[in-house]
């Protein structure tokens, strides 16, 4: 006894239906959505990231934005006479690292304050790491919070991309870990006294209580890689800049937190 | 005004009730570095922390910290005090490296 | 603009949330090892005086996860009854005092801050009045991860 065609194609519809929602369901549960690092803090340094007055990142930004309104010593302009308000250059911050058309490079934020400070306010960039760069690229990033990291990456960077990701899954070091051993397949589990997070980019520079102060991307690529006994990269490095490029794919729609706090 | 070689965020309200709490909050940049720390080199870090926090207001000092390495790095303080007359709130620090701070606000005192 | 914070707010770090959490019975102070003996440091600050419990009240985390950064206040019990100063120890950090505070009118006895505990201790605060007495409260803090010792692990990087 088979059901009237009419009955059927309803059937098949309802089939069809379900079996789109199964496959999306369970594709989407299996993919796992990244997750920030601020997901992995215990309540009290949640609090302290949150906090609009007591986060110490905030000192930093503050730096940055004194530094953003003072003239250089050359006679240049400030930051702000060309740019603005910090925050007008709001949307540029979450899509970097990018792919530079004319250099053929990837540029990050620290190499683009830089740049600019050399070309443009004709003085000596700040050294990597310095009070001063810490300071700008926090206020930047602090300025663009709640942006979603960015997916988008140039066709002529999936090279780049490509390489980031070997690096992110090549095991190195005296521990012979690769990121991907702790990041992807360890995530959640406990280090000593410590989470293990998902690596992800969106807070930086953090606050963090390690190091006692605030630390960018390439600082925190460093600690990893010397953590498991590998020959840290210098801060600015090829390499770097293609797991940053990477990092940033791989957590893209996680809000800018700038500065996180993180242990 | 002041002498600002360590950088702080000094939160105090400008105008307050007479009688009411007055809170100020302060987050003070500095390394608190313990002494305890070892460097690249395998020795320690040097210490190098704040050592005393005031407060003075109604021309005396209403408030003395004397602050030792446990208190955390970048720290955070929250003081409180009764609101009497309009006049300047002064904080002042210093570390054990000769580096310090003086800052004064104007507390407005309304009836 | 007046700034209408509670106090409690400004006691828990401009609008942080203390959490206190509730240690399970098994894991009462009783079955907590020996934290650290404070009464050779009680000695040098305040003589032949031992303080008693009470007067103050400490408010801090039970258990943290990390010793770098604990957000701590203290403050007299009685408003009536003002301490002239608060102190702050640490008994199993390398340098068991911590904080020393004096206040004086119109000053309120209370101050919040953040301090480094480089293991599981019982963080003590003590009050001292003008007439001499000398109380304390004391907190069992469960340190995950301690300030002093653990950190040097690969900090030195840059």
């Amino acid at each position: 006894m088979f059901p009237s065609t009419h009955a059927r194609r309803f059937l098949e519809r309802c089939l069809a239906l379900g079996l789109v929602l199964f496959l999306v369901l369970g594709l989407s549960l299996s993919a796992g959505a990244a997750q920030s690092g601020l997901a992995y803090l215990g309540e009290e340094l949640k609090a302290l990231q949150a906090d609009p007055f007591a986060n110490p990142g905030l000192l930093w930004v503050d730096r940055g934005t004194a530094l953003w309104q003072a003239a250089p010593a050359s006679g240049a302009p400030a930051c702000a006479s060309c740019h603005g308000a910090p925050e007008s250059l709001r949307e540029v911050i979450p899509t970097l690292p990018r792919w530079n058309d004319a250099t053929q490079r990837l540029e990050n934020l620290e190499g683009l304050i830089r740049q600019c400070q050399s070309e443009h306010q004709h003085q000596a960039p700040a050294p990597y790491e310095s009070e001063a760069l810490l300071a700008l690229t926090t206020r930047l990033a602090h300025g663009a919070r709640g942006l979603p990291l960015s997916a988008a990456v140039a066709p002529e960077a999936a090279p780049a991309l490509a390489r980031g990701e070997a690096f992110f899954r090549e095991r190195r070091g005296q521990l012979g870990l690769s990121c991907a051993d702790c990041h992807e397949r360890y995530k959640g589990a406990r280090l000593r006294g410590d989470r293990v997070s998902e690596g992800m980019i969106n807070g930086f520079p953090i606050y963090r209580l390690t190091w006692q102060t605030l630390g960018s991307r390439h600082r925190m690529f460093r600690w990893c890689n010397e953590a498991v006994r590998a020959e840290p990269y210098p801060f600015g490095a090829e390499p770097y800049l293609e797991l940053e490029l990477f990092l940033r794919h791989r957590g893209s729609g996680l809000p800018l937190e700038t500065p996180a706090v993180r242990r | 005004m002041g002498t600002l070689s360590l950088p702080v965020r000094l939160a105090l309200p400008t105008e307050a009730p007479a009688g009411s709490v007055v809170s100020l909050r302060l987050l003070l940049q500095h390394p608190m570095e313990t002494g305890y720390r070892i460097g690249e080199d395998g020795a320690r870090i040097p210490r190098h922390i704040l050592t005393a926090l005031r407060v003075s207001y109604g021309g005396r000092v209403i408030a003395a910290l004397t602050l030792r390495p446990a208190i955390a790095a970048n720290p955070y303080f929250a003081l409180s005090f009764i609101a009497e007359q309009t006049g300047p709130v002064t904080l002042e620090a210093e570390d054990d490296r000769g580096a310090t701070l003086t800052e004064t606000r104007t507390l407005t005192v309304v009836p | 603009m007046a700034e209408r914070l509670t106090r409690r707010q400004v006691l828990a770090g401009g609008g942080s949330a203390l959490t206190l959490t509730v240690l399970p019975r098994a894991l009462s102070a009783a079955t907590v090892p020996e934290t650290g003996d404070l009464r050779s440091v009680f000695k040098t600050h305040f003589g032949d005086q031992m303080p008693t419990p009470g007067g103050v009240r400490l408010d801090v985390s039970r258990l943290v996860e990390s010793g770098l950064s604990v957000a701590v206040s203290v403050r007299g019990d009685d408003p009536q009854d003002p301490p002239e100063a608060l102190y702050l120890f640490m008994p199993r950090n390398p340098e068991p005092w911590g904080l020393e505070a004096h206040f004086q009118p119109p000053a309120l006895p209370e101050l919040a801050t953040r301090i480094r505990l480089s293991a599981t201790q019982n963080l003590t605060a003590v009050g001292r009045w003008a007439d001499g007495r000398l109380g304390l409260d004391s907190v069992t803090v469960l340190v995950t991860r301690g300030a002093c010792i653990d950190e040097n692990y690969g900090q030195w990087v840059r």
